[in-house]
């Protein structure tokens, strides 16, 4: 029965419109960043390198598909759980407003089947849209730019990754920036249950990111204790996946506070829908 | 009464004694110091002559040796060490066609000195180009060396100064201190083991360096700090001191290359950018 109700919400979040604007948005996105580093990514690359190459000489193009790959990722991460919450922030509260939830939950599925279903659409959702940014992002780019050694800017410096170990780590990446970007659809499909129109959960799962990632950013004594157990200081945890060596007690860590957010968020949704009183 | 005679025959014989320090004084102490000078600047004239024959000696040998590198092909060992730059160390072919061809050829990207290993010893192979200058005698590796500083006699050149360190029988670099003027200083240390060669049909012995580990100025490398910012970690995960695999010290970057010597003049090199061009 949960499978067919998983089938049926999926099917819905594909019958919205709204649901293949982030696709549009990644495919236009990924294409001008391909098309600026395609035509001037020699430049950017200098920037990065400028000082290094006066005394050294480095052998082989930096500029190649991993690069671009993380580039456009990097990029683009940060836009994602708009998109994502754009769709998952509508699944109860669209119904609600459609005037369609209250017949929804008269069907012999319970009413936790139902949500656990919103939130398996949701999930599935996210990873077909994070699928979709690898194709585009990494697939594409290596198609254009080639293979080859993935040098990565981070607080260390300059760390260079040989070819043959970027594509599990980005795989890893992927896997981890789901999480987080699921945690993103938790908290929208949470709000949804709260509300009786999709604006309210959408704009407060956004405000909810800026909020959470100013307190991040704030170097304030005060948020020092609070920073590490808000999901978005996680958010980029799957950058980390590309540090050598990788940091995977910090990689766990993120992936501990993710998956407590998920099951917060979810077990609260669940409490609230069970009780709540559906009237449209 | 003979107190004070005998104080003022002390204080007669005293002002004597100063008057006749300082006009002695004044009547040699310079001719002394010329004679010293005369003496110091004849005995370094003979050691230097000494040492210069030995230079020139030397650098005659290291440039006919020199002389017979024309064609090399070899697979190198990279590891850099650079501040702040992390790079594995890496395996990949390089390959030399004189005069000026180089190329090494690398599945990876990477991190190589800007002076390739080969230009040295390419400029060394004429000694029209230079003029060589014994400065002493250094042990480099327990080894004595002769110093030897290398003038480019081409004053507007690239070449500013090149100091070399010579091993007195061999004639063998052991170490290099070469200033360019766009390239700055860079130090190279040479490392020789079993590769003495003898080019085919000649009695020419060429003895490559096994290694070589340069050493640069990394004062002024800096990476963006816009980009390397990392937003999601704290000061203290980001930024922690990395191990520096070459032991190069603060402010420096060092590059070790180790060679396999697999084709001396065996027409490698050639062929490859033979077929380079072709391409």
């Amino acid at each position: 029965m949960w499978w067919a109700s998983l089938y049926n919400e999926s099917i819905k979040i594909l019958a919205k419109p709204r649901s293949y604007l982030g696709f549009l948005a990644i495919t236009l996105l990924v294409g001008v960043i391909l098309l600026a580093l395609a035509l001037d990514g020699e430049s950017y690359l200098d920037f990065v390198t400028g000082s290094l190459e006066q005394n050294l000489m480095i052998e082989g193009s930096m500029l190649n598909g991993h690069l671009v790959g993380f580039i456009v990722l990097q990029m683009l991460v940060v836009h994602l759980p708009l998109l994502v919450a754009l769709v998952t922030g509508d699944l109860i509260s669209g119904e609600a407003a459609m005037g369609t939830l209250r017949n929804l939950v008269t069907r012999p599925l319970s009413r936790r089947s139902l949500l656990l279903s919103k939130y398996g659409a949701a999930a599935v959702y996210t990873m077909v849209l994070l699928i979709w940014l690898g194709l585009m992002a990494v697939g594409v780019a290596q198609w254009i730019f080639g293979p080859g050694d993935l040098a990565v800017l981070s607080g260390e410096g300059l760390q260079i990754l040989p070819s043959v170990e970027v594509m599990p780590r980005f795989l890893q990446a992927f896997a981890l920036a789901f999480l987080a970007l699921y945690t993103v659809a938790a908290i929208s499909v949470t709000f949804s249950c709260l509300a009786d129109n999709s604006i309210g959960p959408i704009v407060g799962t956004m405000a909810l990111i800026m909020v959470f990632t100013l307190i991040g950013t704030l170097d304030v004594p005060l948020f020092e204790h609070v920073r590490p157990f808000l999901f978005t200081t996680h958010m980029a945890a799957w950058r980390s996946l590309f540090l050598d060596p990788t940091p995977w007690s910090d990689i766990l860590f993120s992936i501990g506070v993710l998956t407590v957010h998920c099951v917060a968020l979810m077990g609260f949704g669940l409490h609230y829908f069970d009780r709540k009183d559906i009237l449209t | 009464m003979k107190n004070t005679q005998r104080i003022s025959v002390g204080l007669m014989l005293s002002f004597g004694f100063f008057a006749v320090m300082k006009a002695d004084a004044n009547a040699w102490n310079f001719p002394f110091c010329d004679v010293r000078y005369e003496e110091n600047y004849g005995g370094n004239e003979l050691l230097d002559n000494d040492l210069q024959k030995d230079a020139e000696r030397l650098m005659e040998k290291l440039a006919s040796r020199l002389a017979g590198l024309r064609d090399l092909q070899a697979t190198v060992h990279v590891q850099a060490d650079v501040p702040r730059v992390k790079v594995r160390p890496l395996t990949a072919e390089m390959f030399f066609l004189a005069p000026n061809r180089f190329r090494i050829r690398s599945p990876r990207l990477a991190l190589l000195p800007r002076q390739n290993p080969m230009e040295l010893f390419e400029f060394l192979k004429g000694p029209q180009n230079y003029r060589a200058l014994a400065m002493g005698q250094e042990k480099v590796r327990n080894q004595v060396c002769l110093v030897v500083n290398v003038l480019p006699l081409d004053g507007g050149g690239d070449w500013q100064l090149i100091r070399l360190w010579i091993h007195s029988e061999t004639a063998r670099i052991y170490r290099a201190e070469m200033t360019r003027r766009n390239l700055g200083t860079v130090e190279a240390g040479y490392f020789y083991g079993s590769n003495s060669r003898t080019v085919p049909g000649s009695n020419i012995h060429q003895d490559l360096p096994d290694s070589l580990l340069f050493e640069l100025d990394a004062s002024m490398m800096k990476l963006p700090k816009a980009l390397t910012a990392d937003l999601h970690r704290s000061n203290s995960q980001a930024g922690t001191v990395a191990v520096r695999p070459l032991g190069a010290p603060d402010g420096k970057a060092r590059v070790a290359m180790g060679f396999r010597w697999n084709s001396v003049n065996n027409g490698a090199a050639a062929r490859f950018f033979g077929a380079q061009k072709q391409d």
